[in-house]
């Protein structure tokens, strides 16, 4: 792989496969996180390290492990791994420790991390999984930190604890607050993308998270689409409305 | 369907089984390399959230272990009776240390409640939540004020954490109840 390419492994977790905000994964702690500003940095560094070395060693690993368990070789090395890491962590470094609190074992659960696992570092090798893990995870702390000013700087007034505004709208600390900030995000961000231009002649499922298991990713996709067409939003924009009404099996 | 046969069942178990028994294995290694050292440092935050509260006392004797511990200064007097008491909190336990003199509570501080939410009911361990604790008597009970029922002393919740201010509040109760039942001054 050229200088170039690698490049792009970096940069694409950033805005175009956003893990949070294009690839929907790991929704449950972005919303439960984003409450404030300082949580979200927390979580993301933490999640960032954990994505990277996780990456690499099931990149390291990927011509070992069997095809048929591979998920659930995938569960046990990072669950193993993070719970390691929360270990020393908690034995040799207590300070950070109260910094990241409950951030450590909840990483276990966060989808990127099994996400990426599966549709990237399995089949690629060490260095471009590292750099899609550093990617990944700097766009994830990036969507984490937008959405947990948003929601600190209306829901409490604050950011980072710093008083700036005197009006508290208290929805937008809970969960009905967090969807909409969140759906808003994701609005903003496929707007974002659309006018990067992708090209039409791209195939609609460039940026469909399903495309490495849909059966159908090879044939007439524009109206075959497993996921009912809405990958094609997030590219350039044509959006095919046969393909809703053709409604195959919702992923 | 692929075919059944030993090996295509055998070789994807028998991998499986090695990836887990390796991981298994560097767990318990690192688990034993760490544990000594992780309850080192739990018994190091118990004793500072006691000193960081009964600031006069120099030395802690241990009256009920782990749970009643008197502070004595340097002439030995007793300056205060420090209690560790747990109660169940929305994620998990939350552990609080009172510290309690003459029938009144000197402080209260939360030394473990990282099973709670970040943002809500983490935030009871905050001074602007436990300071509300500073100089209550031991003689009634304490209540959230959202279960005040005419008796007793209330204090406010943290919003939108319930439960974990709740949680706070049955622990210093159960201290208060510690204090008084086996204490001199609290009888």
């Amino acid at each position: 792989m050229n200088k170039k390419s690698y490049f792009h492994e970096f940069t694409k977790g950033i805005i175009k496969e956003n893990p949070v905000l294009c690839l929907v994964l790991g929704t449950c702690p972005t919303l439960a996180v984003t409450t404030s500003a300082s949580n979200a940095i927390g979580m993301g560094i933490a999640a960032t390290l954990v994505l990277v070395c996780s990456n690499a060693v099931i990149s390291m690993l990927r011509k070992v492990i069997p095809d048929k368990v591979r998920i659930p070789a995938y569960i046990t090395i990072i669950a193993g791994f993070v719970t390691i890491v929360q270990m020393l962590v908690k034995a040799f470094s207590p300070s950070i420790n109260d910094a990241l609190g409950i951030y450590l074992p909840l990483i276990v659960v966060n989808c990127i991390i099994l996400g990426r696992a599966e549709m990237y570092a399995s089949k690629n090798k060490v260095i471009p999984s590292i750099l899609d893990g550093l990617g990944m995870g700097i766009g994830f702390t990036a969507a984490l930190l937008c959405m947990g000013i948003i929601r600190e700087l209306f829901g409490c007034g604050t950011i980072f604890g710093i008083s700036i505004m005197p009006v508290k709208i208290l929805i937008f600390i809970l969960p009905p607050g967090g969807f909409f900030v969140f759906g808003m995000l994701i609005a903003l961000a496929n707007k974002l993308n659309s006018k990067k231009g992708k090209k039409a002649a791209d195939s609609p499922c460039s940026g469909c998270p399903m495309k490495s298991s849909c059966s159908k990713s090879e044939s007439n996709a524009a109206t075959d689409c497993a996921t009912n067409g809405t990958s094609d939003k997030l590219n350039a924009g044509t959006a095919d409305n046969e393909s809703k009404s053709k409604g195959a099996i919702k992923c | 369907m692929k075919k059944l046969n030993f090996k295509s069942i055998f070789i994807p178990t028998f991998s499986l089984f090695i990836i887990c028994l390796i991981i298994t294995a560097l767990l318990s290694v690192t688990n034993a390399a760490t544990k000594d050292k992780i309850a080192e440092n739990e018994a190091q935050t118990k004793s500072e959230a006691m000193r960081s509260i009964c600031e006069e006392a120099v030395d802690f004797d241990e009256i009920i272990k782990d749970v009643l511990y008197k502070g004595k200064d340097n002439s030995g007097n007793t300056v205060g009776y420090a209690v560790s008491t747990i109660a169940n909190g929305y994620g998990g336990q939350i552990m609080v240390m009172t510290v309690i003199k003459d029938d009144k509570v000197i402080g209260v501080e939360v030394y473990y409640n990282d099973d709670e939410t970040p943002g809500l009911g983490k935030n009871t361990s905050l001074s602007f939540f436990t300071d509300q604790f500073k100089g209550l008597p031991t003689d009634e009970n304490i209540v959230v004020s959202k279960d005040y029922a005419g008796n007793g002393q209330q204090i406010d919740a943290v919003t939108s954490a319930t439960i974990s201010s709740r949680a706070v509040v049955a622990a210093v109760n159960e201290a208060v109840k510690i204090y008084n039942e086996n204490t001199e001054e609290g009888n």
